[in-house]
């Protein structure tokens, strides 16, 4: 948001100038076109979208990466590249139509009556100055108050947002700040001149499950009071349908979907909502009983869209006429407020199967028949801390960080275990460790009862050939300059030495496996997608048929149904080949449905281990009590447990004395969680809960709760 | 680059020689005014030892010689410390009248004993000066009395008076210490001040012993500053912003530049200076004369100097003795360019195939030039000449590769008699014969002639050794080159020389508006 | 249930494409069109060139441009433009292979400082400063007047003093890809460290490197002109650029044609350096040119 001396001369209260009603009504986009001009020539990225919300309301905009949400929310503050504009439609925001404004009126506009909070909160504040600064800042500019006015509504705002010790915080500087403090720094900033409209995009979607939880309640609970209207944008639809009044589906630029949250969330309207929501692993019902929707195919690019139902491609109950003409936004049972743009749309209400795809469920075996094929023995592992203050040296201290501190974990072939946890917990060292990437400070790895040496560089070929990773981030797992099938051969080469004509055979093959077509082998990694990128590197990990596959974070940054279709393809392959997985992750839900057995892991230990079935119902850790519960749920009726965690992560080199956890602990009993390391307890059924609390106390207390 | 040299030159003079310039002279007439001059700084400035030409500008400056060279070629009593002299009939024994009333710049009057103590000091080996070879000839220096000195000779020498001109041979003040910081002579102007590698300024001798045609003491000039300008194309600036007066050794390329201004004006005179193309006759491929012979043959004399000094000289005869010289210069056509005959004669030699050389020579001057010339030249005979240009300190450096190269281009100034260039370079055991060439014939001629008192004998003489050069001798010398030299035109009286550039007479110099 | 095609997300470009994308910057084709120019004249200028580069011709020293001669006459009568011509050659050769020697060797040395880090990063890395604390004209200077002035030895100069450049452009690259997760994909097949380097890490660090090494070329040339000015490293009569504007220093006041002629040249040839080295970029990196 460009601020400058001009407006701050321009004072306070321009408000009437620009046309404002003093009676807000609220925000309406009527069939908004923005259209950007390409070397290919002009694409319509967003196409005739109409949408409104009202004052006070919070409208959850929802859709996958390519949908156009985010560039829809900036041609609403206008604020498009350089090739971009707006070509059709307006936006009218309490009876003004910002299309008709001009450049420095729509300055004046922004910060004072729309202000925007942004996914990434370090990249939104400015790191030279006080955060606090930063709000009063506001205060002056659009408020026209006085520096020491200013200073204190900012610190007002800092109380709104709940931040403790708002005095001190107002003036620290943003790397001082976690990363739950600076998001609430930037809602304070947005909310200091009450804005009539606040575009959220993704704020939450950088942080822990357990911050964001604190922070969605926080947005709920404050704009109850503000009259503000508010433009939420995700593609989680578990906030959607904690945070949201109502929600809009867009799917390649064009509304999909849109209505009350709970109208849409239970009676879909659509197949691609169908699709969404089929997609998301529930918490919720039976492990048993989870099956995922998957949608076929891709979203469409704007130089190449479909005549007619932009969805039909992909659609399994499209007719003739969806692929004739593109349906209109109706409204099905008129004066309800649910609209969908569908010509089938009361088929898919009464008969939603057709229009989904929905793979068999899966047999369950019970986790602990098969032989172990990883045995993990009191890793631990420390980094040196590298910048240490000289006294410290000086008194012979050495402060490390302890990333994993004595982790003990078995694997059983052909059986899926997830560790759990937020970030910075150790999970990904761990995952490292057992690699070879880090060599462990301490312990003992086995595998198939053969000690692993510590570092990859010291492993045999045919340890390496057992042990594969799949990493995170899809873009920086293969390399852009290679093909992705000599990607995937080199290791066929190389560990397994095949012929040419075995290699050939052989990678036909792991692409099938991984359904990608045959023409793939020769593309390289910028052609393919994320998740087809992602399929890439299965397809290479699975390439030398390993007995431990490590997924760290294998499907997080990729779209909620291509997660899915992934999820099914893992499962699939360990149906077909007997690998085990060790799968780590942050999203409980990914890692419920995927696992068969789950350890959840905080400050480098477990403090739970047990079957999927087993740990995500009572009795539980207070910690796994409390991830459940902050996690969001795609059911607006869902009830949850309201148990917050206070406080952040603490440093993993000032380790808390006792039980680490009990500085955050909602349920410490009292001064031996400080003092005494707890007892590891054992339900019997190889569930083990590591707390001071006895089970059946556990049991009992979090019965009161609503159950999952 | 250039451009920044240039502007930091002309800034440094601007600087240096702004408020100091040449502009208010106090007038009476011809009296009056500073002359500014400008060139490299000296290496030394103890006269025994002055190789370099500023070295050798300032001897004449402040000092007066007991034979004074003038701008022919010839001794010129009048400009003369002695006053007269006489030879013994055997020409071993010559006796100097000295002057009398000729004081030094501390008021001393000089006699006998200052000659004496000269002329020991430049041939004593201790001392080391670079004279002692050529004062090697003389037996004994005797002062007799105050007004008289006797000097003894081992041997004839018809040149001898000339060398007492050399330009180291200014007679010193016998009360000397330290040479370095001491500067008394009997010249017409007196040492001022000296800021190394700045300038050294002169200011004049009011008891100077010279009177100009109407009895008028000289110098008319007030003094002199020479400033220290290194790149000819800085001083050439100097001297068309006005900082410069007058300017020695202009390049050729800059005489067109000067004499469009308007202000400025150009002196030529004709020397002896020449490039010696010099060819090693003691190895192949040059030890067989027809190749020499071919060479030469294959050069056009008249394009080099046309298209390497622009013209400013006469052409050569591929001898070391030039026109200056008058009797003494065997005075034929210039022989024409025969490419045919070249390619014979290297096919007798065996060279039909073709010849490889390298030339070796300077990058300095107009020698670059010249060698890219006589590469063309001699490519139609069949000929490859590779260039291989050095820096003149790598030349005339430690390993002395200009004696040791088989094909090089030197230069020699131009100096009092031919006999000097045979006696240096061209008889069979003289020290710097670059070419290596030892011809009895022409040992015996040229030691004949070191003695010989008879001009007309002389002459035969020397006509007999040109004829040997030219005929199978090691050199190919293109062209003489003109003395060229820039000068404001309000500087009125200068007289070009034959000489050394630097022994133009400024005692008689003055300005007009 | 109908089966949907599966519709592929992007394109593939190839080269053709994304040659035809460079039209939309002619600058680069510009640049590309004045190197190439160059180039061929490098190959075959004595072929084409209407005089030889040493036909002197007295008669007619200091023409200015005319319609014999294009660019006009030197002091020994020579054609200007057929000594431009011909002397491109030398570019080439002289500065470009010292510019591709100076690539080679900073390469290798950065591939290694970067992957190794450590010890061996220090210990390159301060040699590396040493080097680059030299001003490169200087170094050049004494290193031709030592070794003496010869063609291989100018070419071996330009290419020392201008390894540490590349070097630390390669470094800083492979200090980031080393961090990716590829390589570590690499390690856990057990890949040696030279294969790593060399079959992972190099192909990515292509396209900037070959920015990089045109930016070289461009230096180069003026260092290699500037010798040439100064007379070291090639003797008369050699149509250098370099040592034409050298030569015809002194008598600009009666032929500015042979001086602003190869000064012209290099100036055009370096700026078509510098616009082609940008559609390099573009070219080469994969995924082509972003929007």
């Amino acid at each position: 948001m460009n601020v400058n001396a001009a407006d701050r001369e321009a004072g306070s209260a321009p408000v009437e100038r620009l046309g404002f009603e003093a009676e807000p009504t609220g925000l309406e986009i009527r069939d908004l076109t923005i259209t950007y001009n390409t070397e290919g020539g002009p694409l319509d990225t967003v196409r005739n979208v109409s949408l409104s919300i009202a004052p006070g309301e919070i409208y959850g905009l929802v859709g996958e990466s390519g949908s156009g949400k985010t560039t829809l929310a900036r041609g609403v503050v206008q604020y498009l590249a350089r090739n971009g504009r707006i070509k059709g439609g307006n936006i009218v925001l309490d009876g003004v139509d910002l299309l008709t404004m001009t450049k420095p009126e729509m300055r004046q506009v922004w910060g004072s009556n729309i202000t925007m909070v942004h996914q990434d909160p370090f990249r939104s504040v400015n790191p030279s100055m006080p955060v606090g600064g930063q709000i009063a800042e506001m205060a002056r500019i659009h408020l026209g108050m006085a520096k020491a006015e200013a200073r204190q509504k900012a610190e007002e705002m800092l109380t709104q947002v709940r931040m403790p010790d708002p005095s001190t915080v107002a003036r620290r500087y943003a790397h001082q700040l976690s990363g739950g403090q600076l998001q609430r720094v930037l809602i304070a900033i947005a909310l200091t001149t009450n804005p009539r409209l606040l575009i959220m995009d993704e704020p939450t979607t950088a942080l822990d499950v357990t911050t964001e939880a604190v922070i969605l309640d926080l947005v709920r609970d404050l704009l109850s009071e503000y009259q503000t209207a508010v433009l939420y944008i995700t593609h989680n639809l578990g906030v959607v349908a904690r945070l949201c009044h109502r929600v809009g589906v867009i799917y390649a630029g064009e509304m999909m979907e849109q209505g009350p949250v709970r109208k849409v969330f239970k009676e879909m309207l659509h197949p691609y909502t169908l699709g969404l929501l089929g997609s998301v692993p529930r918490v919720d019902v039976d492990k048993r009983d989870i099956v995922l929707n998957t949608i076929p195919g891709y979203i469409p690019q704007p130089d190449n869209l479909p005549t007619g139902c932009i969805f039909a491609p992909r659609c399994l109950g499209a007719e003739e006429a969806c692929r004739a003409a593109r349906p209109p936004l109706v409204e099905a049972d008129g004066g309800s407020g649910h609209l969908t743009a569908c010509w089938r749309w009361q088929a898919v209400r009464q008969g939603p199967q057709e229009f989904a795809q929905t793979p068999d469920k899966r047999e369950y075996r019970e986790p602990t028949t098969e032989d172990i094929v990883l045995e993990v023995s009191q890793v631990k592992k420390y980094f040196p801390v590298s910048r240490v203050p000289f006294w410290d040296l000086l008194r012979g201290r050495r402060p490390v960080v302890r990333a994993v501190d004595d982790i003990s974990i078995r694997v059983r072939k052909s059986f899926t275990v997830g560790i759990v946890g937020e970030s910075g917990c150790g999970k990904t060292t761990l995952a490292r460790c057992i690699a070879g990437l880090e060599k462990a400070t301490a312990g003992e790895i086995l595998l198939e009862g053969v000690k692993l040496r510590p570092s990859v560089a010291q492993r045999p070929a045919d340890q390496l050939k057992k042990i594969q990773m799949v990493f995170q981030n899809p873009d920086a797992s293969l390399n852009p300059q290679h093909t992705v099938g000599s990607s995937v051969a080199r290791p066929l080469a190389l560990l397994r030495k095949l012929s040419r004509r075995q290699i050939q055979q052989r990678l036909e093959q792991l692409f099938q496996a991984v359904n990608l077509p045959k023409d793939y082998i020769a593309r390289l990694p910028h052609e393919i997608s994320g998740g087809e990128k992602q399929r890439v590197a299965i397809a290479r990990a699975f390439a030398t048929d390993p007995t431990l596959m490590i997924c760290d974070e294998p499907i997080s940054s990729l779209d909620v149904s291509v997660q899915a279709s992934l999820m099914n393809m893992l499962m699939e392959l360990q149906d077909t080949k007997g690998t085990s997985y060790l799968f780590i992750s942050h999203d409980l839900a990914a890692v419920r449905h995927l696992s068969s057995w789950i350890a959840v892991i905080y400050l480098g230990r477990l403090w739970e281990i047990g079957s999927a079935l087993d740990v995500f119902k009572p009795p539980q850790h207070p910690y796994t009590e409390a991830l459940l519960s902050a996690l969001p749920i795609p059911d607006p009726d869902a009830r949850q447990n309201r148990i917050r965690l206070h406080g952040d992560v603490p440093s993993a080199v000032n380790i808390p004395t006792g039980c680490r956890f009990h500085p955050r602990c909602p349920r410490k009993i009292g001064p031996i969680c400080e003092q005494e390391e707890p007892p590891w307890h054992d339900d019997g059924h190889w569930h083990r809960i590591c707390c001071h609390i006895p089970l059946e106390e556990l049991a009992e207390k979090q019965k009161v709760g609503d159950n999952l | 680059m250039f451009l920044v040299l240039l502007l930091c030159s002309v800034g440094l003079i601007w600087a240096g020689g702004g408020s100091e310039g040449p502009a208010e002279p106090a007038k009476e007439g011809k009296y009056g005014g500073i002359l500014t001059r400008a060139y490299f700084a000296p290496g030394t400035l103890d006269p025994a030892f002055a190789s370099d030409i500023t070295a050798g500008e300032i001897c004449g400056l402040w000092g007066d010689y007991l034979a004074y060279v003038d701008e022919d070629l010839s001794v010129d009593q009048s400009r003369s410390l002695a006053e007269k002299w006489h030879v013994s009939a055997d020409g071993l024994t010559w006796t100097f009248t000295l002057r009398k009333g000729v004081k030094f710049h501390n008021g001393e009057e000089m006699t006998s004993k200052d000659v004496k103590f000269t002329f020991d000091r430049l041939r004593n080996p201790d001392i080391g000066a670079a004279t002692v070879s050529l004062y090697s000839n003389i037996a004994d220096v005797k002062a007799p009395d105050a007004y008289t000195v006797v000097i003894n000779l081992k041997q004839q020498n018809p040149d001898f008076l000339a060398q007492l001109g050399e330009y180291q041979a200014i007679i010193e003040w016998s009360g000397t210490k330290d040479f370095n910081t001491e500067h008394i002579f009997t010249g017409k102007f007196m040492f001022d001040t000296y800021l190394p590698e700045d300038r050294i300024t002169f200011k004049r001798n009011p008891n100077y012993w010279r009177k100009d045609a109407e009895g008028n003491q000289l110098p008319y000039l007030d003094g002199l500053d020479y400033l220290f300008l290194p790149e000819p194309s800085s001083q050439v600036e100097a001297l068309r912003g006005g900082q410069v007066d007058y300017l020695i050794y202009l390049p050729t390329e800059y005489v067109q530049t000067v004499e469009d201004d308007p202000n400025l004006v150009v002196y030529q005179k004709p020397s002896n200076f020449h490039y010696a193309i010099r060819m090693r006759s003691d190895r192949k491929p040059f030890s067989d004369v027809r190749v020499r012979q071919a060479f030469r043959a294959a050069v056009d004399r008249k394009e080099m100097l046309e298209g390497a000094f622009d013209g400013l000289g006469v052409t050569g005869r591929d001898t070391p003795i030039g026109p200056g010289y008058g009797d003494y210069y065997l005075d034929v056509p210039e022989p024409k360019r025969d490419v045919a005959k070249a390619k014979q004669l290297l096919a007798e030699a065996g060279y039909a195939a073709g010849l490889t050389v390298t030339l070796t020579t300077q990058q300095s001057s107009a020698m670059p030039a010249m060698a890219t010339i006589l590469k063309e030249q001699l490519a139609d005979a069949g000929v490859t000449v590779d260039i291989q240009l050095v820096p003149p300190d790598v030349y005339y450096g430690a390993d002395n590769l200009w004696l040791e190269a088989d094909f090089a281009m030197t230069d020699w100034g131009s100096r009092a008699t031919p006999q000097s260039y045979l006696d240096l370079a061209y008889t069979c055991d003289a020290t710097w014969n670059e070419s290596h060439y030892c011809d009895p014939e022409l040992d015996e001629l040229a030691a004949q002639a070191a003695v010989e008192l008879d001009t007309a004998k002389r002459a035969e003489l020397y006509a007999e050794i040109q004829r040997i050069f030219m005929d199978r001798g090691p050199l190919i010398v293109a062209y003489f080159t003109n003395n060229l030299f820039g000068a404001n035109k309000k500087l009125k009286g200068i007289k070009p020389t034959s000489f050394f550039p630097t022994h133009v007479d400024l005692a008689v110099v003055y300005f007009e508006d | 249930m109908a089966e949907p095609e599966i519709k592929t997300v992007k394109k593939r470009r190839p080269l053709a494409a994304r040659w035809r994308r460079l039209r939309r910057y002619p600058a680069t084709l510009i640049g590309f069109f004045i190197v190439g120019f160059f180039l061929l004249m490098a190959l075959i200028g004595p072929l084409v060139a209407p005089y030889g580069y040493s036909d002197q011709e007295m008669s007619v020293r200091f023409q200015p441009p005319s319609r014999q001669h294009l660019l006009g006459t030197d002091r020994f009568g020579r054609d200007v433009f057929s000594r431009i011509l011909v002397g491109s050659r030398d570019v080439y050769v002289v500065a470009g292979s010292g510019a591709l020697l100076a690539v080679l060797l900073g390469l290798t040395l950065g591939l290694i400082a970067g992957y190794f880090g450590g010890i061996v990063d220090e210990i390159l890395m301060r040699l590396i400063d040493v080097l680059l604390a030299i001003p490169p004209l200087l170094l050049a200077m004494i290193v031709l007047f030592t070794l003496g002035g010869s063609r291989m030895n100018v070419i071996l100069v330009v290419g020392i003093l201008y390894i540490p450049m590349v070097a630390r452009v390669v470094r800083s690259v492979v200090l980031d890809l080393k961090t990716r997760q590829f390589v570590e994909a690499a390690k856990l097949r057990g890949e040696s460290s030279l294969y790593i380097m060399f079959r992972e890490i190099f192909p990515n660090v292509l396209p900037p490197l070959a920015v990089e090494a045109s930016m070289r070329f461009s230096y180069a040339i003026f260092l290699v002109a500037s010798l040439g000015f100064l007379g070291l490293g090639v003797q008369p009569p050699s149509p250098d650029w370099g040592l034409m504007v050298g030569e015809a220093r002194n008598y600009f006041s009666q032929a500015q044609w042979a001086l602003l002629a190869p000064a012209g040249a290099m100036a055009v040839l370096v700026v078509g350096v510098g616009f082609m080295s940008d559609g390099l970029r573009r070219m080469l990196l994969p995924g082509g040119v972003s929007q």
